[in-house]
């Protein structure tokens, strides 16, 4: 796959950032699906973001292989910020500690941002493996990231663990926005969108792990950050089409809860969210 | 979740599941209903020393499919009902296969015995052919259209000199298999129906070896509507010309004169065999629609 004017060349390093958070029972499949990757020059840093567990006897294990970095708690976009602060690679990817990458994503990937330098960042499909790490399958849109800012607002989701970007787009537009803790990866990808190309290859190159201590998002939480996202994006100027496709997606989030609260019989809660439906729009 | 998780470990000492299949099974699937489930029963029942892998993609089921899913092992794949059809939908399950042997069975396709896998592969394995068709039976234990129970059902002439000119076997997707690599330089698409005829073409004139395996049947029987006989006679009208074969209106006179269905009509009224309109007015439906769907339609109806 890798093209032939690598051969001469040196391969430019990867330095693939992994933010971990109590994890220890995964972390060590995650990191041996990195070092098996088929692209040679690839540094792995792990940062704990104040975790507890038994991680760092887990990571240390690697020696040489894995540099360890760890940190007090303060969410997974300061923890893979500081990640980057210590990356040395051209490329840079950020994994999250319980996903795995199928042997040739790396490759594949770089391949693409290769071939074309106004290309910032490449991406690929995700399955998803239950906790024993049989392969599930997938629900196709549900995944299926997005290429343009419209299109990422719209689709609302983003596939962190696969993409691979250039060092010097992320220093351009500074890392993760440490304010979001939820849907900061959405946020990163809109950025790198607004300035350069997004490429998705079309096939299954890494693994999503849903397993009973998956971070469980409380859904008050989610719609909070929903609004300060969507506040941000439409105080950026986004295009109408974009700016209409935020407006839905908080109304058809505020029915949700809506209606969440009125089974649960918290009727005030209920009511407030019902007010922010039928206004359908922050500006 | 707990329930299918439940399951799954269950499964786990029956099955060998793994990353690396030697065979992956694939199924189409929409509303498949309770013949779908005997189905993935039955595929879990298997007598097999290699370990395999079943994928089903589903196009937007609404009768309980998916839950049925959930209960066995299997790897799920849920697309957009408006992005399906046959040969790139068929070829997208076969792109996440982990297998180097792939069956691909259909969603009312009911494996007769346990050894049907091993039967249906082992030509493969063996490298005595690069596909092999596994044979259909009729069910016992369900009512069947009674003209497939008469063998009549394709009494029409459009796929003779194709299936002559290509192999000599009628290849279908509801239960064959076929080498990973081989579908590789072959792949379904751009087909968008009859996805088994124009790989068949492409396999017989790339000289790949085609074979019947012996016992390797499944069970595979319909019920037809009216409405239903009708659809299904357009589209492989409409299938047949994607493959270049064409449907004369002297074809189409010449299979509504065939005297001994006439024949078989008339005992299957005596012995109350025929029962609804649809049986009854076959023999004029299937050559007539399929000559409608050769000559008219752009676009499979689902």
């Amino acid at each position: 796959m890798i093209s032939k004017n690598n051969t001469d060349d040196h391969q430019d390093l990867l330095s693939v950032i992994i933010p971990t958070y109590n994890n220890a029972d995964y972390i060590g499949e995650t990191i041996d699906s990195v070092l098996a990757q088929t692209y040679p020059a690839v540094e792995i840093i792990v940062v704990n973001d104040g975790g507890t567990d038994h991680t760092p006897e887990v990571v240390r294990a690697y020696g040489d292989k894995v540099r360890y970095f760890e940190k007090p708690n303060g969410g997974v976009a300061s923890a893979r910020n500081l990640g980057l602060r210590e990356a040395r690679g051209e490329y840079v990817a950020f994994l999250d500690s319980d996903d795995l990458w199928l042997p040739t994503l790396a490759e594949e990937e770089i391949a693409r941002l290769r071939e074309d330098p106004e290309v910032g960042m490449a991406c690929c499909l995700m399955e998803n493996i239950n906790a024993s790490g049989a392969r599930t399958g997938m629900v196709k849109p549900k995944v299926f990231p997005g290429k343009t800012v419209e299109e990422l607002i719209a689709k609302g989701s983003a596939l962190p663990s696969t993409f691979i970007m250039r060092r010097e787009l992320l220093d351009r537009i500074g890392g993760f926005d440490e304010e979001l803790i939820i849907f900061e990866d959405l946020d990163l990808a809109l950025r790198i969108a607004e300035v350069s190309r997004i490429v998705i290859l079309e096939k299954i190159l890494a693994l999503y792990r849903l397993h009973p201590h998956n971070t469980t998002k409380n859904e008050t939480k989610v719609f909070r950050y929903q609004v300060v996202f969507a506040r941000k994006w439409l105080a950026r100027g986004v295009s109408p089409t974009a700016r209409a496709a935020l407006n839905r997606r908080l109304a058809k989030y505020a029915y949700w809860l809506f209606r969440h609260n009125l089974k649960a019989g918290r009727l005030i809660s209920a009511g407030k969210y019902f007010g922010l439906f039928c206004r359908g729009r922050l500006g | 979740m707990a329930c299918g998780q439940l399951n799954f470990s269950m499964f786990e000492s029956l099955v060998n599941v793994n990353n690396n299949p030697l065979v992956s099974i694939t199924i189409l699937l929409k509303n498949g209903g309770k013949l779908f489930r005997d189905s993935l029963d039955m595929i879990f029942q298997q007598d097999v020393d290699f370990p395999f892998e079943v994928i089903v993609v589903d196009s937007g089921s609404t009768d309980g499919s998916l839950e049925v899913c959930r209960r066995y092992p299997v790897r799920l794949f849920e697309i957009p009902p408006e992005e399906f059809s046959f040969g790139p939908t068929r070829d997208f399950a076969f792109e996440q296969t982990q297998g180097k042997y792939i069956v691909t069975l259909s969603q009312d396709v009911v494996p007769s015995t346990k050894s049907w896998l091993k039967n249906v592969v082992t030509p493969l394995i063996a490298d005595k052919a690069d596909v092999v068709a596994g044979g259909t039976v009729l069910p016992e234990d369900r009512e069947v259209f009674f003209w497939e129970k008469e063998e009549c059902f394709y009494f029409t002439c459009e796929g003779r000199a194709f299936i002559q000119k290509y192999g000599n076997v009628g290849l279908s997707c509801t239960n064959m298999a076929i080498k990973k690599s081989v579908w590789e330089k072959t792949k379904f698409s751009p087909a968008k129906m009859s996805e088994d005829r124009a790989i068949q073409r492409k396999l017989y004139t790339q000289g790949f070896r085609i074979t019947t395996a012996e016992k390797a049947e499944a069970f595979h029987g319909h019920t037809y509507t009216l409405q239903s006989l009708i659809k299904r006679c357009e589209n492989e009208g409409m299938g047949w010309r994607a493959v270049g074969v064409k449907y004369t209106l002297k074809q189409l006179f010449g299979d509504i004169t065939k005297r001994w269905m006439y024949g078989k009509l008339v005992r299957g009224i005596r012995r109350g065999e025929v029962r609804n309109m649809a049986e009854f007015l076959f023999i004029f439906i299937r050559p007539v629609f399929l000559y409608k769907g050769n000559l008219l339609n752009n676009d499979f109806k689902k």
